[in-house]
């Protein structure tokens, strides 16, 4: 019966440590401006933008990236000039990092032309991945895009990435 | 080249322009930097159902009553009077099969296998004159070690060349009771075949096994074959096994058919008029076969399906001398006999590529 | 003038490979090309983003789709919502660590016929030649395939 005396005081003590311990914060952060470049001489067919960047600079003041505990990427636009650029016939999004496998984030096939050149990326639904990259020291996005004829110049795309992202306490 | 490319060019790249204007740099225009690439027959087609490097599984068969002649001695297809009988209430085991390639280029395929495989009888108070064999069966569990290898050699694109030689320990041994290594059984099978498209392959060859109990000389035909959507398919060794095959998705593929399975038994411990015994023992497996991924390169596969009878016939060796009998030999069995048809289960677990 | 051409031709590829390379005097650039599986089905350029090795599909020999009638896509995707992206540009090799000796490990290699993804190491045999092996957990596990470097056509 004792036991069961001290063990009550015990378990609630616990509980109460996990119940802080494992509570998250869930918030958006503000959109990410990122610019890539892809320098030419470019050829017709697939060709590649990289750009690298801190994840920790998308977070607020006082958040760590190593918090991070669920990461959802819920929208990428690409803009383009496409008055002064060739319109490629499909872009695919990438994430990798130093200590990770870089993966396919999204997509987009046969985008139309839109007078902003602004083009809404196809997202992945398995986003599982993410936490573990954008934790990493640093992370790197590339653009493949695929061009249907020669581009003898470089090739500039802004990219706006919209996180929403859990962080542990 | 496009007018704004020119324009490019000739503010950067005068050179470029003097000597390549009419140049585009397309993938097609490639060429080897020394030799050409040399195309090999690939040993898989589209479709094919997973390869089993390493498998675990557990089979396991319904009641039925197994029925013996007496030991006058008969031959193939005779007439016999049952004389003695008795129902198996249990018959099953543990098989576990290892296949590991030892190289693996793509223009040669060297793999070593091993398999083991147990059945245990559980037989309902064996008597009459087959008791001792029944309560050996009952006793000690019957019992297959193997080892095996296979090559696949592509001669080129399409054509190719399968070796395999297998070595089976078969018997009523225990671990620490092992037979003489002079009853092992050799099989062996050699086909010479092609490979069109990536969604058909097809061999001839000729096979010395054990496959339904006792020794014969076979012909046999591979078929492999994949539908245009990869959904429906074939994969037959004629006439080992035969197997339509329908993928619900990439991740669950139903296969229906039948395999024959079986080997040629040393009985230690029993004998008739002086001579050593080997129990032929060959089932016919109409079956439905479903393999489902269950997390990266592990599967499950489970079976249901019937067991039929070919044969469970006792040969007397002479001093233990395996003989060849054939379709067409005139060797008398030292009994026959014969067990009623049961449903049996399989379920496993295999580490496999694709 | 013949010369010319050529010195300006090798001048352009030589841009073109590295143009996304930081440093190609490094050793491991040696794997930078274009290259040809013994299936000559596709063509792969490697190339090298933030130290890493990546090749990706630049040229299929079928690249349309017979079922579809449009460009070949990675319908093999494990995730559904990736089975649209195009396979021209795919990169079948990911994340390759020079590790010395002519050997690049530590890299990934995704067989679309199947949607798998291999571990997988690298031997540079000479120059021209690559020992590619994709394998499951252990090097045993695997299967080598001999592939073979590309180089644009020398005008004549």
């Amino acid at each position: 019966m004792s036991i069961f005396k001290t063990s009550i005081p015990l378990f609630v003590v616990f509980a109460l440590i996990f119940v802080s311990c494992s509570s998250t914060e869930s918030f958006d952060t503000k959109v990410q401006k990122i610019d890539l470049v892809a320098v030419g001489p470019l050829f017709e067919g697939v060709n590649t933008a990289v750009v690298d960047f801190d994840f920790q600079e998308v977070l607020p003041e006082g958040k760590m990236k190593s918090q991070l505990d669920e990461v959802v990427l819920k929208s990428v636009k690409l803009f383009i000039d496409t008055v002064t650029l060739p319109l490629p016939n499909s872009f695919t999004l990438s994430l990798a990092s130093p200590n990770t496998s870089m993966k396919e984030c999204g997509f987009l096939n046969d985008p139309k032309l839109s007078n902003q050149g602004k083009f809404e990326i196809r997202l992945a639904k398995e986003q599982d991945f993410l936490p573990e990259i954008l934790q990493d020291k640093k992370q790197t996005l590339v653009v493949d895009f695929n061009l249907t004829e020669d581009w003898l110049d470089d090739y500039f795309i802004k990219a706006e990435l919209d996180w929403e992202v859990k962080l542990k306490n | 080249m496009k007018f704004k490319s020119l324009v490019f060019l000739y503010a950067f790249f005068p050179l470029f322009v003097l000597g390549q204007e009419d140049d585009e740099i397309n993938y097609n225009d490639f060429e080897y930097a020394d030799e050409e690439t040399k195309t090999y027959a690939s040993p898989k087609i589209n479709g094919l159902s997973p390869n089993r490097f390493i498998n675990v599984s557990w089979d396991a068969q319904t009641p039925y009553k197994a029925e013996f002649s007496d030991r006058t001695g008969y031959l193939e297809g005779a007439d016999w009077q049952v004389n003695d009988s008795a129902n198996v209430n249990y018959t099953g085991g543990l098989r576990l099969n290892a296949n590991i390639p030892i190289v693996s280029r793509n223009n040669i395929v060297w793999q070593l296998g091993a398999n083991y495989m147990n059945t245990s009888f559980n037989v309902d108070d064996p008597a009459g004159a087959f008791e001792p064999i029944l309560s050996e069966l009952k006793r000690r569990d019957l019992r297959t070690s193997g080892l095996f290898t296979t090559v696949f050699k592509p001669l080129n694109d399409k054509q190719f060349l399968i070796f395999q030689g297998q070595a089976d320990y078969n018997g009523n041994y225990t671990f620490s009771n092992f037979h003489t290594l002079g009853l092992t059984k050799y099989s062996a099978a050699f086909l010479w075949g092609k490979r069109p498209n990536d969604r058909l392959q097809w061999a001839v060859g000729a096979s010395r096994t054990y496959r339904v109990g006792e020794l014969n000389y076979v012909p046999i035909v591979l078929y492999n074959w994949t539908s245009k959507k990869e959904k429906w398919g074939t994969e037959i060794l004629f006439p080992a096994k035969a197997h339509g095959k329908y993928w619900i998705n990439k991740s669950s593929l139903i296969m229906f058919g039948y395999e024959l399975e079986g080997g040629s038994y040393h009985l230690s411990g029993l004998s008739f008029n002086g001579n050593s015994l080997e129990l032929r023992r060959g089932e016919i497996r109409p079956r439905i076969e479903w393999n489902r991924k269950l997390i990266g390169f592990f599967w499950l596969n489970a079976q249901l399906g019937s067991r039929l009878n070919y044969s469970f016939n006792l040969d007397e060796l002479n001093e233990g001398k395996e003989f060849f009998r054939g379709f067409f030999g005139k060797q008398e069995y030292g009994a026959l006999s014969s067990l009623g048809t049961s449903f049996y289960g399989l379920i496993g677990i295999s580490f496999v590529s694709l | 003038m013949r010369k010319v051409k050529s010195l300006v031709f090798v001048f352009v590829g030589l841009l073109m490979l590295t143009s996304m390379v930081g440093d190609s005097s490094e050793e491991g650039d040696k794997l930078i090309g274009v290259w040809e599986p013994s299936n000559k089905k596709v063509k792969v350029k490697i190339d090298k983003i933030s130290g890493k090795y990546y090749g990706k599909i630049v040229w299929l020999r079928e690249p349309i789709d017979p079922e579809t009638g449009k460009p070949k896509t990675d319908k093999n995707n494990p995730d559904e919502s990736l089975k649209s992206v195009p396979l021209k540009g795919y990169r079948l090799l990911k994340d390759f660590v020079y590790s010395g000796d002519n050997e690049w490990t530590e890299g990934t290699i995704y067989d679309p016929q199947n949607g798998s993804t291999y571990s997988c190491v690298i031997k540079l045999k000479d120059e021209n030649t690559l020992d590619i092996r994709g394998y499951i957990g252990v090097k045993t596990f695997g299967r080598t395939d001999v592939w073979k470097r590309l180089v644009m056509k020398k005008k004549k």
